[in-house]
């Protein structure tokens, strides 16, 4: 087994790295392209144009990154916590049928039945364990909620830099709530995320890519929903 | 005494830095808020005792709607039916927008490299329904 040998930073945290600077990159043009976009609307009006500086720092680029997060936040959560009491048959994205539910202590490796190794929070027992057994969840619905609120308040002021410029009079953070800029933007992120992760566990009862963690093995029958197992 | 480990340094600077962006941020929501009111204050004033002046706190559109059919600007806004507004009641800033309400009118601005300058002045509501702009005696939009 070669997993357990420690090879150097970089190599075994390619993923993580490489996702971190594809973020980075993409952020970047994000800001690039809204800014073009921002100033091209501001000669369109006859107004003044922004520095980058003042459009990475502004509320409209503000919600347009947060509206996109809480979405991703938000489907971890669903999926995290659904595919605990949910299946999928034939789905590496699933337990099998019949694991539904927590799981035994034994199972999860918590309290007397923690290795040597466990994290100490998972040997500890009482509050500490209950945490930590469902902090992965929590960790994600704070980062969602978190991004969620952050697209409410600077929603609502770019909306209504949009509003006041055309002639219309501003509105408070409770009509912003219930406005259609706000569920628009939520809603079409949420759906985009939700599809994509509905369609990722049912082709995945079908489709492989060789040597991904993420799908079953090429030869695994369709019917077999943990293959490795 | 008790230690505290790099987390604790790292969550109370992270805390503070926080609190103080958001002291920083309210303090310069109230400055703009202040000097969009002072130059909406300044232009109702200048419309009748400096008309140059006053042009020269319009935003471009806002100029060229004001100097049409080569009349300059100085001469057509004292012209144009511009009421008296009143008592200041409300400002409003958003981003690069803003909007000052008087107890007989409203004006809505525009923020430039060089501040705030009036983009519709003598601005009045005729419709209830608030998804039609207001109307206005100057408009530069």
């Amino acid at each position: 087994m070669t997993g357990a040998q420690p090879r150097g930073f970089w190599r075994d945290s390619s993923l993580s790295l490489v996702f971190g600077g594809l973020l980075l990159a993409a952020l970047g043009g994000q800001a690039a392209w809204g800014l073009v976009g921002y100033n091209e609307a501001a000669r369109t009006a006859g107004l003044q144009e922004v520095s980058f500086l003042r459009y990475v720092t502004s509320s409209g680029f503000a919600v347009d990154v947060a509206e996109n997060w809480q979405s991703e936040f938000l489907q971890f959560v669903l999926y995290i916590g659904l595919t605990v009491w949910l299946v999928q048959r034939g789905s590496s994205e699933s337990k099998e049928p019949g694991d539904e539910g927590r799981e035994s202590d034994e199972e999860q490796m918590v309290g007397e039945y923690a290795r040597p190794d466990s994290p100490a929070w998972a040997r500890a027992g009482g509050w500490r364990t209950r945490l930590y057994s469902h902090s992965l969840v929590l960790v994600m619905a704070v980062v969602f909620l978190g991004s969620w609120s952050a697209q409410a308040v600077a929603g609502r002021v770019a909306d209504n830099e949009e509003r006041m410029r055309d002639l219309l009079d501003p509105v408070g953070l409770g009509a912003y709530l219930v406005s259609p800029d706000f569920w628009g933007r939520t809603l079409q992120n949420w759906q985009s995320e939700l599809l994509a992760i509905g369609t990722m566990a049912v082709f995945a009862i079908y489709l492989r890519e060789r040597g991904s963690p993420e799908s079953k093995e090429v030869g695994a029958p369709h019917a077999v929903t943990r293959s490795s197992d | 005494m008790v230690r505290r480990g790099p987390r604790a340094r790292v969550l109370t600077t992270s805390v503070l830095v926080i609190a103080l962006s958001t002291v920083l941020a309210g303090c310069g929501a109230d400055v703009e808020r202040q000097q969009a009111g002072v130059a909406a204050d300044t232009f109702s004033t200048d419309v009748t005792t400096d008309p140059e002046a006053a042009c020269a706190l319009l935003a471009p559109r806002a100029e060229q709607a004001v100097a049409e059919d080569g009349t300059s600007c100085a001469t057509a806004l004292p012209e144009e039916d511009l009421p008296a507004q009143g008592k200041r009641t409300s400002v409003a800033v958003a981003g690069h927008s803003a909007q000052v309400r008087y107890a007989k009118g409203t004006v809505f601005l525009s923020l430039f490299d060089d501040g705030w300058r009036v983009v519709a002045a003598g601005c009045s509501r005729t419709s209830t329904d608030p998804a039609v702009p207001y109307d206005c005696v100057v408009d530069g939009s």
